[in-house]
């Protein structure tokens, strides 16, 4: 009954399997993708493209097709793959509860770091020369600070577009660091509990005050709190970045360090890194001397917020008189599935009025080094998401993590919306130090 | 190519394989390459894409989310794929006159989320509701668990804008139904693609109900589940949905996602009704004494929203936990008349048994709409081939008791072949009158719905690492 | 015409049997459409019968003009021949009622009521309300599409109609659907024979979704006993309605003359609501509606029992073809009901319309000497709110020189196309259908 398609039409010619296999793409998280496409409406790169190459579904048929040869890992492999988030939406979206972030690792180690060839030269040295060695680290930020207050800063402004835009991207570096002034810092009160705390690379440097808000609220919530000298960074821009063999070291270091203090949970302020060092014995599969180590530490792991809310506040809270709404940072939300904890905090200050914004757990385009990679897409996220925060009215927004916080002040600038941006622990802090200053005034 | 880009940009023009490649599938498991993929803008684009790829003798396979099960957007004889997911614009809602006027890029769920506060709600909710296009709902005539007493997409598109194989655009129907002359958008609903492309449609909104209320109900036999849904429907009660799952799929959804189903159950039925609040105290109250009496070994009612997004939880996330059970499933559409739903399970437990498979039935009972999910593993040599035999056994069992192939997921690439046992050569020759009424060349997803091999191209069964031979 | 008339009669009868096929005068005149008289009028048995007439006419050119009960014989536009009218009367039976399962099956010539009588036994009815449903049949009203006020609440014809028999012109005896709610297998042929009027081949069975006999029905009537603007008071009424979540299952508003016609009683506009349902549920419904109707300054009653079912048998009853005069139908969006009606009154002085203000659909009647201006002053005022109105029934001296269908839709190309298709012949119902087709 129905004959040709069309006589005119002649097929391109399309070859099947012509490449080698990679085996380091043929990993088992591919068989689970059934590819219902329920993923794609949660992406934010599909969202703003509607290409399916530039969705998680599309990247996984990629992987698979790249590890079966039926394509090359070249560029246009990487241009999709590179384009990724890593906000891990679509795991959230899943139902069949495919690991992304997994297949996206193992996609990145086979292609490297992302962008242009010295970009590319910039990333690994930092990957492998910076963040494993954090002395380094503050040299730099150190450089940075003198730079931003000489009055060099008026220099940039001759750089390209293309600089100039990423220097506008650079946070003003603090006067002091966050230093502990102990390696243990007792619990105030009644100890309920011995918790290790991530200092973290960027956290001491740029963030140092929320890392001493989120000690003294540890602290007032009766956690004796443990910084081991012996950690680092977590590794976790390396793991993304697809650089692994810097990153399992920096694992270990870090689990020797934190089981040697004998805590009973690691609390990380920062959910890049809490998503990273939860899934440590993923990182260490197959290294005999770290399985049981990493997965005993992996465990351990805990999102600040997540751990105070499971341990429930103590002590007076004072008023924070504030409307604020809360960005769900994407490695929290969908990394460690941790959304209440963090609103139920929050619901806890007086005073305090929580607005939602509109897909408050879709990325805002930070996403660890993508706003320097890929500047346009993360303005465009940038941009939307300011405009959900505009419509709550709010006047902060509270984003626990830094990358999360970076992205969202210059948000407010590119805005104009004079916005102000917290971590939770800023705002527990407050609130906190608001009960004491009251009870100071009663006694006075 | 040259024009192609001409017309939408150098951005929205994929030729290359690790771009079109993404495209090669759909939520089935067949698989055919692209030979061009294409992302117009707006209706003037797709209109003179369609005239630059007949021109040159393309054939054109419209695509919206690609979230079908059936294959109705792989490119079986290769082509332009046509992706209409950057016209996404909601364009209108008129809450007076209950309508929406959107492009089919638009997601389903975002049409009721964008009116949820109006009051209102768009009906249709096919499980992929959260990914899958109105574009892709009008090809398909998508249902979903709330059909039942809302009906599917057909009843709920009132017009059309679609552009014909000529490049011309053309409306059916429009903002009022019964427009003089063939129920041409009635037509365009559920063609598949393989009449035109839409590119703007008129739907009906409705009115959010007052109350909604919830039941499970759990029972130690399949036929006194399935006796439960031809009682309910005997007692004059209409459900907005009436669910069923069966004891394979109660252990995924125990293993997976738990939801406090006992695991020792055979069936599991949920059911909701929704109206004016004296409505559906009485009509949960007679269900309740309908489960009874069918054997029901527990009935719960949802007392609040918590309870009642509890007990939906294992049946929406039922077919994710399948993969808890195998690596693989293959998922079944039959439909078969209500009064036919006791014998029909028999009927797949004998398949399953016969075939020496395992099947985990979840499914819109209310509407006799089946949904059996054989599980396999697609590594175990000749595991596919049982599979799919097993399943056209299914649907021969459900056309044997006067029922069809399909409910909702369409005819495809999947069971085109299967055409025959339901109609005969004449009833298709009509149904080909109509197909060469609008596209004369068959311009527009050639080898869909119809049984015929395709002429060039080549479809495969997904994952590519299965052994040779079984290519189809 | 290729054929002698003697010689077509020979093979019809020869087809059919001698009882099937009649030619006397009178009856010849009775089935006359819009004043064309057929050569012959017959009565197949069954579907194959059906095919073998339609085949015989094929050889000999013949015009058929299919006909059920007779109810929608109006309709349309003046046929270009009416050779054969080709009567369903002899397939009336119900083919199965599969209780269970809500639906039934019933040969193209079952009448309505002999339906919902068989139906109810069953505590079910099909939810269709056309005018004279003593003689309205199955296939009549599919090939109609004939859609009434409860049309708001269970949906029309295209909703309810789930599967489908026919015989098309070269005599193949095909299938669209089947007997379950929910089907998606090829296309939905259905649709394209819900309202083509006989045109595309002749229906021979039908399948239906049912539904369960409601608990409790009645009716509240209000009234604005001529004290509101045109209908004010009834739209304020149905504005609170829509935006209720009460779900009334008809909605119509009547003229004063309209009221008098369906003997509602009372003067003014009357806006009658019916609620189906449990018991509990319509109570609820009269309560709130009664007072929606108060605050619309509007005096409600309500209509039980004989009351009840008379209102709305009168109310489907309204758009039917009357001596001397025409019928409009002006199909708008819902919420555009009440700026019609007001349109209206400036196109009549005291216009007679009966509106399904739930689905859109306003029936007016108007004499067949004015019925031309007046469907010209319609279609603009349907063109205004994206409606359109359909030259329901004229007499065939007003009917010709117009396209009672309005003006082509922007589709015709396609129908013409499939038109072509089915019937190049053109076999049925030849001229009759939109642009003449």
């Amino acid at each position: 009954m129905e004959t040709s398609v069309s006589s005119m039409h002649l097929p391109l010619q399309r070859t099947e399997p012509h490449g080698p296999v990679v085996p380091g793409l043929q990993i088992p998280e591919l068989d689970q993708c059934v590819h219902c496409g329920l993923c794609l409406t949660q992406c934010p790169t599909y969202r703003v493209t509607r290409l399916e190459t530039e969705s998680p579904r599309g990247r996984i048929h990629l992987v698979r097709a790249a590890g079966e040869g039926r394509i090359s890992t070249g560029e246009r492999f990487a241009e999709h793959l590179n384009l990724c988030l890593m906000c891990r939406a679509c795991e959230t979206a899943c139902p069949s509860g495919v690991k992304y972030g997994r297949i996206a690792e193992a996609a990145r180690e086979v292609i490297g770091p992302p962008g242009s060839a010295l970009s590319r030269a910039v990333a690994r040295l930092a990957f492998t020369q910076l963040f494993p060695r954090l002395g380094r680290m503050r040299v730099l930020l150190r450089l940075l600070r003198f730079y931003q207050r000489s009055g060099l800063r008026a220099v940039a402004r001759v750089l390209p577009r293309r600089l100039r835009e990423m220097e506008a991207l650079l946070p003003p570096v603090p006067a002091r660091f966050f230093t502990p002034e102990a390696e243990v810092l007792p619990a105030i009160g009644t100890r309920r509990a011995r918790v290790g705390l991530l200092n973290g690379c960027i956290m001491p440097l740029l963030f140092g005050d929320i890392n001493a808000a989120t000690v003294r609220v540890l602290r007032r919530n009766g956690c004796e709190v443990v910084i081991p000298k012996g950690q680092g960074c977590c590794g976790a821009l390396n793991v993304h970045n697809g650089e692994t063999t810097a990153a399992k070291a920096m694992a270990k270091r870090n689990i020797d360090a934190f089981l040697a203090a004998g805590v009973d949970a690691v609390i990380v302020n920062a959910a890049g890194c809490g998503a990273t060092m939860k899934e440590y014995d993923h990182l260490l599969r197959g290294d005999p001397e770290y399985t049981e180590k990493a997965a005993r530490f992996s465990a351990l792991c805990r999102d600040a917020s997540e751990f105070l809310a499971d341990l429930g506040l103590t002590g007076p809270l004072g008023p924070v008189d504030m409307t604020v709404t809360y960005q769900d940072p994407c490695h929290l939300a969908h990394g460690q599935k941790v959304r209440a904890q963090p609103r139920q905090l929050l619901a806890a200050i007086p005073g305090l009025t929580l607005i939602e914004m509109e897909a408050s757990d879709r990325c805002c385009g930070s996403a660890g080094i993508y706003n320097v990679t890929h500047p346009e897409m993360s303005r465009t996220l940038l941009d939307e998401k300011m405009t959900s925060i505009g419509r709550t009215g709010a006047e902060a927004v509270v984003a626990p993590n830094p990358g999360c916080m970076l992205q969202l002040r210059y948000g407010a600038q590119r805005a104009k919306a004079g916005t102000a941006v917290y971590h939770l622990m800023d705002l527990l802090d407050q609130a906190y130090q608001a009960a004491e200053d009251d009870a100071g005034r009663a006694r006075a | 190519m040259q024009e192609l880009r001409r017309i939408v940009g150098d951005a929205h023009v994929l030729v290359e394989d690790a771009d079109v490649i993404v495209y090669e599938q759909d939520g089935s498991i067949l698989q055919a390459m692209p030979e061009i993929v294409v992302l117009p803008a707006d209706v003037t684009q797709v209109s003179e894409v369609i005239r630059a790829a007949r021109r040159a003798g393309f054939p054109i396979v419209p695509r919206g989310s690609g979230t079908g099960l059936a294959g109705g957007a792989v490119p079986a004889g290769g082509g332009v794929v046509v992706s209409l997911a950057r016209l996404n614009r909601l364009l209108g809602v008129d809450y007076r006159n209950r309508t929406a006027e959107l492009e089919p890029g638009v997601i389903n769920l975002e049409v009721t989320k964008g009116v949820a506060k109006a009051g209102f709600f768009y009906a249709p909710d096919p499980s992929s509701q959260a990914a899958c296009s109105i574009g892709g709902n009008l090809a398909n005539n998508s249902g979903g668990p709330h059909t039942l007493a809302y009906g599917v997409t057909t009843n709920h598109a009132l017009g059309v804008e679609v552009v014909l194989h000529d490049g011309s655009i053309v409306w059916l129907g429009g903002t009022v139904p019964d427009v003089p002359g063939y129920d041409l958008c009635g037509v365009f609903v559920g063609s598949e693609g393989t009449l035109g492309i839409v590119t703007r449609a008129i739907v009906r909104l409705m009115r959010a109900r007052e109350d909604v209320r919830t039941l499970l109900a759990i029972f130690d036999s399949m036929d006194s589940a399935t006796q439960a849904v031809v009682d309910i429907t005997a007692a004059g009660i209409v459900p907005a949905a009436l669910e069923m799952m069966d004891k394979t799929t109660i252990e995924a959804v125990e293993r997976g996602a738990p939801a406090g189903y006992p695991r020792d159950a055979e069936a599991v039925l949920l059911l909701e009704v929704e109206g004016v609040r004296e409505y559906t105290e009485r009509a949960l109250r007679m269900a309740h004494e309908v489960c009874t009496r069918a054997g029901a070994r527990q009935v719960r009612a949802a007392r609040d929203e918590q309870e009642r997004q509890a007990l939906w939880k294992g049946r929406k996330g039922a077919f994710g936990a399948l993969g808890t059970l195998a690596p693989n499933y293959y998922v079944m559409d039959g439909v078969v008349p209500r009064s036919k739903l006791p014998q029909t399970m028999r009927a797949v437990a004998e398949i399953a048994e016969q075939y020496q498979v395992r099947i985990a039935n979840v499914f819109h009972a209310g509407d006799g709409n089946l949904h059996p999910n054989i599980l396999f593993d697609i590594r175990v040599p000749g595991a596919l081939d049982r599979v799919i035999e097993a399943g056209a056994a299914i649907l021969r069992a459900c056309v044997a008791v006067g029922g069809s192939l399909t409910g909702e997921h369409g005819i495809g690439l999947e069971k085109r072949d299967y055409m025959e046992w339901l109609f005969s050569k004449d009833d298709l020759e009509a149904m080909t009158r109509v197909r060469l009424a609008f596209d004369p060349q068959r311009a527009f997803n050639p080898g869909k719905i119809f049984p015929t091999p395709v002429s060039c191209g080549e479809v495969r069964r997904a994952p590519a690492r299965i052994p040779e031979g079984l290519w189809i | 015409m290729s054929v002698a008339s003697d010689q077509l009669i020979d093979r019809l009868t020869s087809e059919l049997g001698t009882d099937s096929v009649i030619t006397d005068r009178a009856t010849l005149e009775a089935h006359a459409v819009d004043g064309l008289v057929p050569r012959a009028v017959c009565s197949p048995g069954d579907a194959a019968q059906v095919a073998a007439a339609i085949r015989v006419c094929g050889e000999a050119g013949a015009a058929i003009a299919p006909r059920g009960g007779g109810t929608a014989v109006a309709l349309g536009n003046v046929p270009h021949r009416v050779d054969v009218v080709l009567r369903t009367d002899r397939l009336a039976a119900l083919v199965e009622h599969d209780d269970a399962n809500l639906t039934a099956t019933m040969e193209a010539g079952m009448t309505l009521a002999h339906l919902q009588t068989h139906l109810a036994q069953r505590g079910q009815l099909l939810p269709l309300d056309p005018p004279r449903p003593d003689r309205a049949t199955i296939g009549g009203i599919v090939a109609a599409s004939t859609n009434g006020a409860r049309r708001m609440f269970y949906g029309g014809v295209r909703d309810l109609v789930i599967g489908m028999k026919m015989v098309l012109p070269g005599g193949e005896q095909v299938k669209a659907g089947g007997k379950v709610v929910k089907n998606v297998a090829g296309y939905d042929m259905c649709k394209l024979f819900v309202g083509s009027l006989g045109t595309l081949g002749i229906i021979t069975e039908v399948t239906c979704k049912m539904t369960p006999l409601p608990e409790r029905a009645l009716t509240i009537i209000a009234r604005d006993g001529g004290s509101t603007a045109e209908g004010s008071g009834a739209f304020r009424l149905i504005d609170a309605l829509f935006a209720s979540t009460l779900q009334p299952s008809a909605i119509a508003v009547l003229s004063p003359r309209a009221g008098e016609l369906v003997r509602a009683g009372g003067p003014g506009v009357a806006t009658a609501v019916a609620v189906e349902g449990f018991t509990e549920a319509v109570d609820r419904h009269v309560r709130d509606i009664t007072g929606m109707a108060a605050a619309a300054g509007l005096s409600a009653e309500v209509l039980e029992g004989p009351a009840h079912e008379r209102l709305w048998a009168a109310v489907a009853d309204f758009p039917r073809s009357r001596e001397g005069e025409a019928l409009v139908r002006l199909t708008v969006p819902p919420g555009a009901v009440a700026t019609a009606v007001d349109a209206l009154s400036r196109v009549d002085d005291s216009p007679v319309y009966v509106a399904h203000a739930g689905a859109g659909t306003i029936w007016i009647g108007v004499e067949a000497a004015r019925a031309a201006t007046v469907f010209a002053a319609l279609t603009s005022v349907a063109g205004a709110q994206h409606g359109h109105a359909v030259l329901a029934s004229a007499p065939p001296e007003v009917k010709r020189g117009l396209d009672v269908w309005g003006s082509p839709p922007p589709a015709l190309s396609i129908m013409r196309e499939i038109k072509q298709r089915f019937d190049p012949q053109q076999l049925l119902n030849p001229g009759r259908f939109v642009a003449f087709l």
